[in-house]
């Protein structure tokens, strides 16, 4: 062997050997088995200023199915168990639930972290500081608010009406979301980044449990209530559904739904929007995709449904930002028609310029109330500043942008502009009878 | 002198695409951040203000190296200085890229700790690191360029991908206001960062290796643009997914960004993949950082090799990497570094580029003969390097 080839291969025996020493053990393994997957998180306030966190762990024999195996029950109770730890914070939370637990707590399957009504009044932000650097957090963690409780009553009583797995419970929704508008399934990114933005403000979802279908699953036995029973429990003259914050009439699911949205400033939460109010913001804040809309018919004899997607994005002028600014908005929407209930024939060239310009005025004017509700509470998560900020050269000029009290004096123009493009696979209604 | 003939010649686009690395493990470690720190906003455009900077550097050094047929600059540096001054040229330039392949060292070990393996000892990480640079470069700059060169494809699909799929997350109204803390602060902080690509001086000590100037000029173009551009990219996604409060305060920005991509049930995070272009990528170029340092150094002492000083360098650079006791140590000392020590990391070359001017082009003389290959053929930049100098003593 030449004297070369033996000190090469006596350097590279001697690297194996140096990283077979190194190597000889795996600090950091992690067995499946071992683990106890964290999959929801919710944090409430609790007595003597310390938090409730609450741990939803994943049972994997539960969610095991298959031939001879039976499912946990197929609810999400069968395949998660729910702990409750009082601390002074979150890191103590953990380190105290695994105290309890046989298995190391792990938070890398973490998809939801749901936050109690009087925390997120207090204000989010030291909570939330751990979520950011704690390694095992991810931003894309959804962040729900519950509204008008404790996230524990939400933990407590959800209980999806198909999934029995929470992470597909959480995709479902996210998934969802697009196609109603009024809930945002926002993740601890948008929200941190909301937050951050000196010029505007965050929002979240909020969460509610259902009083009726609450009452079900207690009282009855999981069982839906009689139909005169199910009435009785009705209001005289019920609002629709998603136009206030009032839970909806409804009878059987999840007693948990998802309308509406928590509007927050400097991380403390200030006001609270209905699912129609939210579907406007997203319209605003341009995340809205489509959504079913019903209006009154212009003559007052029913109603008329439109499904209608986002046609191009909302464009927004503001001008004399230094002094009373004036905000134009222009949105453009088109869609198709889904029903008419008032059995009127509005569909043809003429007649159904009607039924868009009145369904652009209904929007229009939903829309400016909402604003001027923002104003009232000099709050901005339509996040207008984007449109000032592309003009903008330094950071010192949007620092010194005082756009809140800008924003709350301003005078505002809505514009839409509804296309109903297809009318569905009917042209007109039947007449209507005469009575 | 042993090894020296298996260092052959180098492609153009292979070291160009090596070096790119090796400018890109800043950018995978604390880079997007700093520069956030610096200029705001107007960040993404302190890597484009520094390019062109670099432009002007790689001219003078271009002309220098073809002036001196592509001879290694602490050769010149001899030429024209003498014994002494190859000594302290060559001293320096392996001092510098020995401290911030530590520090970036240390950097790397503290980002393993902090993301995926928090129990394994600092010590395992860094030494595990260590021998496996010395085992890639050991063969010197073609074996670790070919190998680079069958990886780069995927690593550049899957580091597109990466950022293209967070680009989409993010918006473009976080780059403004456009020129962040103002124009002059803007234009200072790019002066400032000009050692952003300061590993292209590598090929001021790799330049005997190439068949031909013009292939080392385009090489260095290549490089330059490549990582520039490959820089930009990566900062401008960077800021598009984050405010620039967040961006400020990011630990391992570019680590951050993938772990926001999700694409929902089927394939739900990619990260698990970047995490291994990020290792691929800082491995070769913390591997570079070692080469360069014993590199130099055997060229400043007129070594005839420069692997018996990759061991000894790498365990002085392995306690380099403990003196900072905190990670953020580590990053601040980086920082400072990066910015101080570019003035006389360019001044060595201006002042190499100006005394040859001035003084070594005076009518009449004669230019150093052209570099010849070794008599196999191979070329290496030590066996040219030692067939210059007796050829130049022999025309004195």
């Amino acid at each position: 062997m030449q004297p070369t080839w033996r000190r090469r291969v006596l350097c590279f025996t001697l690297q194996l050997s140096c990283l077979t020493l190194l190597l000889a053990g795996c600090w950091d393994r992690n067995e499946l088995e071992q683990l106890a997957f964290v999959l929801t998180l919710g944090i409430d306030r609790s007595v003597d200023n310390q938090i409730d966190v609450m741990l939803r762990v994943a049972v994997p024999v539960g969610v095991e199915a298959g031939p001879g195996k039976k499912a946990g029950g197929g609810t999400v109770s069968g395949t998660t168990k729910v702990l409750t730890v009082t601390a002074r914070s979150v890191p103590e939370a953990i380190s105290l639930a695994e105290a309890t637990i046989e298995r190391q707590i792990d938070f890398r399957h973490l998809r939801i972290v749901v936050f109690g009504e009087q925390l997120a009044k207090e204000g989010l932000l030291p909570y939330l500081d751990v979520f950011e650097r704690y390694h095992q957090f991810r931003r894309s963690t959804y962040i729900w608010i519950a509204k008008e409780g404790a996230a524990r009553h939400i933990f407590l009583t959800t209980d999806p009406v198909l999934e029995k797995s929470v992470s597909r419970y959480a995709e479902d929704l996210a998934r969802l979301v697009p196609q109603l508008s009024f809930f945002r399934m926002a993740t601890l990114h948008e929200f941190i980044n909301e937050t951050d933005s000196p010029q505007v403000d965050a929002v979240l979802p909020i969460v509610a449990v259902n009083p009726i279908v609450e009452r079900e699953k207690k009282e009855n036995n999981n069982a839906p209530l009689p139909t005169d029973e199910y009435h009785q429990q009705l209001p005289e003259n019920p609002e629709p559904g998603g136009k206030t914050l009032a839970p909806l009439y409804r009878s059987g699911g999840n007693p948990s739904e998802f309308l509406g949205v928590a509007v927050f400033h400097q991380g403390k939460l200030v006001d609270k929007w209905s699912g129609w109010e939210t579907r406007d913001y997203s319209l605003l804040r341009d995340t809205y995709k489509r959504s079913i809309w019903v209006f009154p018919s212009p003559t007052g004899l029913g109603f008329f449904s439109l499904q209608l997607h986002r046609t191009r994005a909302p464009q927004i002028t503001i001008t004399d930002v230094n002094d009373v600014p004036h905000i134009d908005i222009a949105l453009s929407l088109e869609g198709n028609l889904l029903g008419i209930q008032s059995l009127e024939p509005y569909v043809s060239s003429d007649k159904i310029a009607d039924l868009e310009a009145y369904a652009a005025g209904q929007i229009q004017s939903q829309i400016a109330a909402l604003i001027q509700k923002a104003q009232r509470q000099k709050v901005d998560p339509f996040y207008f500043v984007r449109f000032l900020r592309t003009k903008m050269l330094t950071m010192k000029e949007l620092d010194e942008l005082n756009w809140r009290e800008h924003f709350a004096q301003a005078t505002v123009t809505v514009a839409v502009d509804i296309k109903i493009r297809r009318p569905g696979l009917r042209i007109q209604p039947r007449e209507r009878e005469t009575p | 002198m042993i090894g020296a003939k298996r260092q052959g010649h180098v492609g153009w686009l292979p070291v160009a695409i090596v070096i790119s690395a090796f400018i890109h493990v800043k950018a995978f470690l604390v880079l997007p951040r700093t520069l956030c720190q610096f200029a705001g906003t107007a960040a993404w455009l302190l890597p484009l203000i520094a390019a062109f900077v670099n432009v002007l550097v790689l001219l003078a050094l271009a002309s220098l190296l073809r002036d001196y047929s592509r001879r290694s600059l602490p050769d010149i540096a001899g030429s024209l200085g003498g014994k002494p001054a190859q000594f302290l040229f060559g001293f320096f330039y392996s001092g510098y890229f020995l401290i911030f392949y530590a520090l970036q060292l240390r950097i790397f070990g503290e980002f393993v700790l902090s993301t995926f393996l928090p129990e394994t000892p600092l010590g395992v990480v860094l030494i595990s690191m260590v021998l496996l640079n010395l085992y890639l470069c050991y063969e010197g700059l073609e074996n670790v360029s070919r190998t680079m060169m069958i990886l780069f494809p995927f690593l550049l699909v899957i580091y597109l991908f990466a950022l293209t799929s967070a680009a989409a997350i993010g918006t473009f109204d976080h780059l403004s206001p456009w020129l962040g803390y103002g124009l002059m602060h803007t234009l200072g902080a790019g002066l400032a960062v000009t050692s952003l690509y300061n590993q292209l001086f590598l090929y001021g000590f790799i330049a005997p290796l190439f068949r031909g100037q013009r292939q080392l000029h385009r090489s260095m173009m290549v490089a330059l643009g490549f990582a520039a551009a490959v820089m930009i990219f990566s900062q401008i996604v960077f800021q598009m997914s984050f405010t620039i409060r967040a961006a400020q305060q990011m630990g391992f920005p570019l680590y951050q960004i993938a772990r926001l991509v999700q694409f929902g049930t089927f394939f739900q995070r990619i990260d698990p993949l970047f995490i291994f272009i990020w290792l691929i990528i800082i491995t070769i170029g913390l591997a570079m950082g070692i080469y360069t340092s014993a590199l130099v150094l055997a060229q400043g002492i007129k070594a005839p090799d420069f692997r018996p000083y990759l061991f000894p360098l790498a365990v002085i650079a392995l306690c380099i990497a403990y003196v900072p006791q905190r990670t953020v140590d580590a990053t601040a000392i980086n920082d400072r570094l990066a910015v101080w020590l570019q003035v006389p990391f360019y001044g060595a070359l201006i002042a190499l580029f100006i005394w040859n001017r001035l003084l070594h082009r005076l009518p009449g003389r004669k230019k150093a003969a052209p570099l010849r290959l070794s008599d196999n053929g191979s070329g290496t930049a030590f066996s040219g390097q030692k067939k210059i100098k007796l050829r130049n003593r022999r025309s004195h």
